[in-house]
């Protein structure tokens, strides 16, 4: 834990010094929810019987979705990134030859980077307030819960681009394949059951799509964690295999790079 | 690394009465056979002819030998000799293909997490820093990678800083530092764990002589006098590697090709040489005292440095000075400072390779009525030293081959 926070800390530190950066990125997720705000308000009166279960009102149902996928994008591009910067720069070398779990040092690479989407999802839900969405606060614990199980099984595919660049020096499409599907399949901007059929059935084996139904359930419909139940539990099997699967083929490429002699060449 | 005669060594096993050396001493590194092939780029245009072929370079060809516990071992070596894939291998960041490594008798690649609490090294790439962090919260962040007790870490890092020069710039931004700077700082963080073994790899290339000279005396009376440190140090310089480790091994093309102590290298390989400056008409009686090769034989015309003209210098060329070179040195290979006038002569003689054996040397010249200017010992260069470890190393080979055929 000590080694993920210094890690953590130290992107933190870093990242502190390009303060204009972290203005405009913030400005960024505000410029983001005025379109949002207005599509929503227009489309609110076609979409509001498609939409019972999941809260009803657009606004917050798009709300959600899109600090899903903030979170989404986060997880399955920071790893790669990080550790391709690190090995141009010569740090992942450097880190990879203290005694630090692998696992530590993986987690503090990405530990900023979770950080900072989630201060951009709480600037996006303050502002969603400001306008007018109205969510149920108490679902907000069980909610971090599900997104967490959400997030473990693209934790497995970021790791599982993070091989590519180790072994290849290449992301493979991978992450951009699974983060496409998700956006469309996973029910970030309609609700799945508007889909086709035979898709829909395909959005069922999307991690994303369990994730959001039962974060709207929670956040915009008040059930308690109890109704989610379901849910969880297929998040849970998803997240157990594919830990199991990102985590043997990142550990492959780790010790195939340390035989071709790649860790530090990009 | 002490080598061994054989590429493998029989007399090293895993048990701990084997990880000692001839002397008795622990041994810090321990190498068997130690192979290590890249895979070699190919022109798209030949991977599209020959798609199955595959071509790799060697960078380490059974390198074998031991390194003592705390001393400090040079690697000496041209760019591409294979120096920084041995650390690498050592620092666990690089598998070898065929032999084994050992440090404090932890295998490099079966007990990697093991290995990697004992070794530290730094690296010579300044862009491992982290440079939007201050050298404090560089270290601060390595402190914690390496476990460093919390209690110590501040500790540790100002006496790591106080150590290198930095204390001035603690708080400075690492991007803001002289690349000699950020070099103090790297070496500032291979030793905050204190490891057993640190693994240098040119660590006074971009140091300005004050602070290379400082870093020198720092590893050698601190970490390795005081503090029983075991120092693994890379460099292109000869006369860094001879002055300042206990053994010295050569590597060229991933081959070891001479190892020893420093003195008994020198002698071997025949580094030990003096320039003397005569007067160009005593040249042949100083040929004779210094016991050049030829000079004997009717001794030479004036030449060299200074003076006389062409002719002269290419018939003094003819005489080696005992060492495998002219024993005139060229007047366009003299540094400005060193330059001498018309009618003297700079001579490159073998030295006796002692201070007595120096001085009966002066007073042989004076005696047989040279006139010097001066008589001082030329620390070796690396291409010297790597020419005669290649040419013995290779001598041997082919004799060994002899012998078998």
């Amino acid at each position: 834990m000590r080694v993920t926070l210094a890690l953590a800390r130290a992107t933190l530190l870093a990242a502190l010094t390009y303060r204009t950066r972290l203005l405009i990125s913030l400005l960024g997720v505000v410029a983001t929810i005025l379109p949002i705000y207005f599509v929503a308000g227009a489309l609110q009166p076609v979409l509001e019987s498609a939409l019972r279960g999941e809260g009803e009102h657009y606004f917050a149902f798009l709300v959600v979705g899109t600090a899903s996928l903030l979170f989404l994008t986060t997880t399955l591009g920071t790893l790669p990134g990080a550790i391709g910067s690190g090995i141009v720069t010569g740090t992942w070398e450097a880190l990879l030859a203290t005694p630090a779990p692998r696992w530590a040092i993986l987690a503090g690479l990405s530990g900023y980077a979770m950080f900072w989407t989630a201060l951009k999802c709480f600037v996006l839900f303050a502002v969603a307030v400001l306008l007018g969405a109205k969510f149920e606060w108490s679902g907000l614990l069980p909610t971090v819960l599900v997104l967490f199980l959400t997030l473990v099984p693209y934790v497995a595919v970021a790791l599982v681009s993070a091989a590519g660049v180790l072994a290849w020096r290449t992301r493979t499409p991978l992450a951009q394949g699974v983060l496409l599907l998700s956006v469309f399949l996973g029910g970030v901007y309609y609700p799945t059951h508007l889909i086709p059929g035979w898709l829909e059935s395909v959005a069922d084996w999307v991690p994303l799509t369990h994730g959001l139904h039962a974060s709207r359930k929670l956040l915009l419909e008040g059930a308690a964690i109890g109704d989610v139940i379901p849910e969880l539990e297929l998040l849970l099997l998803f997240a157990v295999v594919a830990a199991l699967a990102g985590g043997l083929v990142f550990a492959g490429a780790l010790r195939y790079a340390r035989r071709a002699g790649t860790l530090a060449q990009y | 690394m002490t080598a061994s005669a054989a590429p493998v060594l029989p007399s090293l096993s895993n048990s701990t009465a084997a990880k000692r050396s001839s002397e008795g001493k622990s041994q810090a590194v321990c190498l068997k056979g130690v192979v290590k092939r890249f895979r070699a780029r190919r022109p798209i245009a030949e991977v599209l002819r020959r798609p199955n072929e595959r071509r790799s370079v060697l960078a380490l060809d059974e390198v074998s030998g031991f390194v003592e516990e705390g001393s400090l071992h040079a690697l000496l070596g041209q760019n591409g000799a294979g120096k920084s894939t041995l650390f690498r291998i050592l620092s666990t960041l690089l598998l070898p293909d065929e032999g084994s490594a050992e440090v404090f008798g932890e295998d490099v690649v079966l007990d990697a997490e093991e290995a990697r609490v004992l070794v530290s090294g730094a690296s010579t790439d300044e862009r491992s820093l982290n440079w939007r962090l201050s050298s404090v919260e560089n270290l601060r962040l390595f402190a914690a990678l390496y476990d460093i007790p919390r209690r110590e870490t501040e500790r540790r890092i100002s006496e790591m800083l106080n150590v290198v020069g930095l204390d001035d710039v603690a708080g400075r931004m690492a991007g803001q530092l002289s690349s000699g700077l950020r070099q103090r700082l790297l070496v500032a963080r291979a030793l905050l764990p204190r490891p057993r073994l640190l693994l240098l790899d040119e660590p006074t290339r971009s140091l300005d002589p004050l602070t290379a000279r400082d870093l020198r005396s720092f590893l050698r009376e601190e970490l390795v006098g005081r503090m029983g440190m075991t120092i693994m140090l890379a460099t292109h310089d000869a006369e860094e590697a001879l002055s300042l480790s206990d053994r010295v091994s050569v590597l060229h093309r991933g081959r070891l090709v001479a190892e020893g102590a420093p003195a008994a290298l020198s002698a071997e390989l025949q580094l030990n040489r003096m320039r003397l400056v005569c007067r160009a008409e005593d040249m042949p009686v100083a040929m004779r005292e210094a016991g050049v090769e030829g000079a004997g034989a009717g001794g030479a015309g004036a030449g060299g440095a200074g003076a006389e003209g062409e002719g002269a210098r290419a018939e003094s060329g003819a005489l080696r000075s005992g060492l495998g070179l002219p024993a005139v040195v060229p007047a366009q290979s003299m540094a400005p400072h060193a330059a001498v006038e018309s009618g003297w002569i700079v001579l490159d003689i073998p030295s006796p390779g002692s201070t007595a054996g120096e001085a009966a040397l002066l007073k042989r010249l004076t005696r047989a009525g040279v006139v010097a200017a001066r008589l001082e010992r030329v620390p070796p260069s690396l291409a010297e030293l790597l020419q005669r470890a290649i040419a013995r190393a290779d001598g041997e080979r082919s004799l060994s081959n002899g012998g078998r055929g």
